[in-house]
């Protein structure tokens, strides 16, 4: 299967809002979708192409709202489907009931951008320390490292 | 007979993601384990996104000691993937070269360390004399025998002359050799074979659940390998099999590297034979247009994944990486569950996570009576080699 061929079919068969959905020259499929929509999607592509293998999950601050990259690989095809969190609601449905392989990349999400995975079988903490304080986290761009008159090595 | 819980770490014998794993165990049987990481989280994505990209660069080579090379050509090929240029032929064919030499070289390493883990000393000793050869071949092509800096935006630093490769064939013959020799090992040695059969193992299936990667997706019968799955660099070119094993344990995740380093000499021929002359490499621009690439490329041990996305300036905006380890964590849990702990060093080091042999507590918690024992990690070792 061909990016464009996945995009098509993405196109006829999900029903719902897509905010994104394009077959770029270097083979990538992007698609996108609300991030109230994120469970339904990642239920369509499991259905559409079976056991889909996920690489990771991105995650960027773009100012208002934080990015949320699925990396999927579905019938051969790189499958990357995004997700705008806008900051005021900072929450995502876990997609880990329904792709296993969710579960370290969505605790590493929630741990750097603050984005609460609702729904997570297993919510720790999975790289920042216990003693770290809460609401700060690292790959904000609005968090700006170490406190005035804390050491930083940097 | 009361089940017991104890932590491996914090300071978990992986030299790039060290890790506290906590086993529940009901006698000599592990029956849950659970992993906590971020002991050593350098901040390298975020400091990626405050420096250029020549500064990250060099940056990303230092992700890994061992998979250096693998992941400044992720970096390279997402960054030139943005700015869309095509580097020179023979620079891909040179890249190629060292992704294999670099495969070799990682994949001798972690059967020196199987060998060590289960007190195979001889294997050990044997496979890192051989594994010198490789390294000299690395030294004489970029300089270095670790951090090769032998990739840089558009292209690479070195030519390989012709004086090179007359020896880096000889080199390659004598591994190749070797390799073939270690696989008739690994499949009559008694020692070894009673030691990594139907250890570790788990199913194909539940390694495609949980995203596994690798010689260890590829040893539990899934033929996933991104150099045939997403071609990079000239890998639609050249023959190689990809290497399956449909014994899903230890044994078969060590023949699949084995084999592979066979499938890598014969690569590195073909990239020798097939190489046209050239440059080897071009001007980059300083500044990156904006836009944003997903990479894989197939690391040694396993898929390696960069997003890098640009904003127009000579510094991006985000750089995300996801190493191997990381996706084969939670399937490496599954391979020890059940299992004895003697076998859990065999078991986890079969992941290949850079396991060196650093002391290490291990704190034998009876969590009913809270009667607790220490012990070392080498402690833990030599119960491992007794077994």
């Amino acid at each position: 299967m061909t990016a464009a061929e996945l995009i098509a079919q993405v196109q006829s068969q999900y029903e719902g809002e897509l905010t994104e959905a394009e077959a770029r020259p270097d083979s990538q499929a992007w698609v996108g979708v609300p991030s109230v929509d994120v469970q339904k999607m990642a239920q369509f592509i499991v259905d559409a192409w079976g056991p889909v293998h996920l690489s990771t999950i991105t995650g960027n601050d773009r100012g208002g709202h934080v990015d949320v990259i699925y990396h999927f690989v579905a019938d051969g095809v790189s499958l990357n489907l995004r997700a705008a969190v806008d900051k005021a609601v900072d929450e995502v449905d876990t997609i880990t009931r329904i792709v296993p392989a969710a579960i370290m990349y969505e605790r590493e999400v929630q741990d750097m951008f603050g984005v609460t995975i609702a729904g997570h079988p297993d919510p720790r903490r999975l790289i920042l320390p216990e003693d770290w304080p809460e609401g700060d986290y690292p790959l904000r761009r609005d968090d700006t490292g170490a406190e005035e008159g804390e050491e930083n090595n940097g | 007979m009361a089940k017991l819980s104890f932590p491996i770490g914090p300071q978990h014998p992986a030299l790039k993601e060290p890790e506290n794993l906590r086993f529940t165990v009901d006698g000599e049987l592990v029956v849950d384990a659970d992993i906590r990481i971020g002991y050593v989280h350098r901040s390298i994505e975020r400091s990626c996104s405050e420096r250029n990209y020549v500064q990250d660069l060099y940056l990303c080579e230092r992700v890994c000691g061992i998979c250096s090379n693998a992941h400044t050509l992720a970096f390279c090929q997402a960054v030139e993937a943005i700015v869309g240029v095509e580097i020179p032929e023979r620079a891909q064919w040179i890249r190629m070269l060292m992704h294999e030499f670099e495969r070799i070289h990682s994949h001798m390493l972690w059967l020196g360390v199987a060998g060590h883990e289960i007190g195979f000393e001889t294997l050990f000793m044997y496979v890192w004399r051989d594994r010198e050869v490789i390294q000299d071949i690395l030294e004489t092509v970029s300089g270095n025998r670790g951090h090769y800096a032998m990739t840089m935006l558009g292209g690479v630093r070195y030519d390989i002359t012709d004086e090179m490769v007359g020896k880096i064939r000889e080199g390659l013959q004598f591994l190749r050799d070797r390799a073939e020799h270690y696989a008739d090992i690994a499949t009559s040695e008694q020692t070894f074979l009673q030691r990594t059969a139907n250890v570790g193992a788990v199913s194909g299936e539940r390694c495609v659940e949980l995203g596994a990667c690798g010689p260890v997706l590829r040893a539990s019968g899934v033929g996933y390998d991104v150099r045939r799955a997403f071609p990079y660099l000239q890998y639609d070119k050249v023959e190689f099999p990809i290497r399956t094993s449909e014994l899903c344990d230890v044994l078969g995740r060590t023949l699949v590297r084995v084999r592979e380093v066979i499938d890598a000499c014969d690569i590195c021929f073909q990239c020798l034979d097939m190489m046209p002359e050239g440059d080897v490499n071009m001007r980059f621009p300083r500044k990156v247009p904006e836009g944003e690439a997903v990479v894989r490329i197939e690391a040694q041990r396993g898929e390696l994944i960069y997003y890098v996305r640009s904003n127009g300036t000579d510094v991006p905006e985000r750089v995300k990486i996801r190493t191997p380890t990381l996706a084969n964590l939670p399937v490496s849990l599954e391979m020890v569950k059940g299992g004895q702990i003697a076998d859990i060093p065999i078991a986890f080091a079969s992941i290949d996570p850079c396991f060196s042999c650093t002391d290490r507590m291990v704190e034998l918690d009876d969590v009913n009576s809270g009667d607790s024992r220490t012990m070392t990690w080498s402690e833990l070792v030599k119960l491992g080699r007794r077994a």
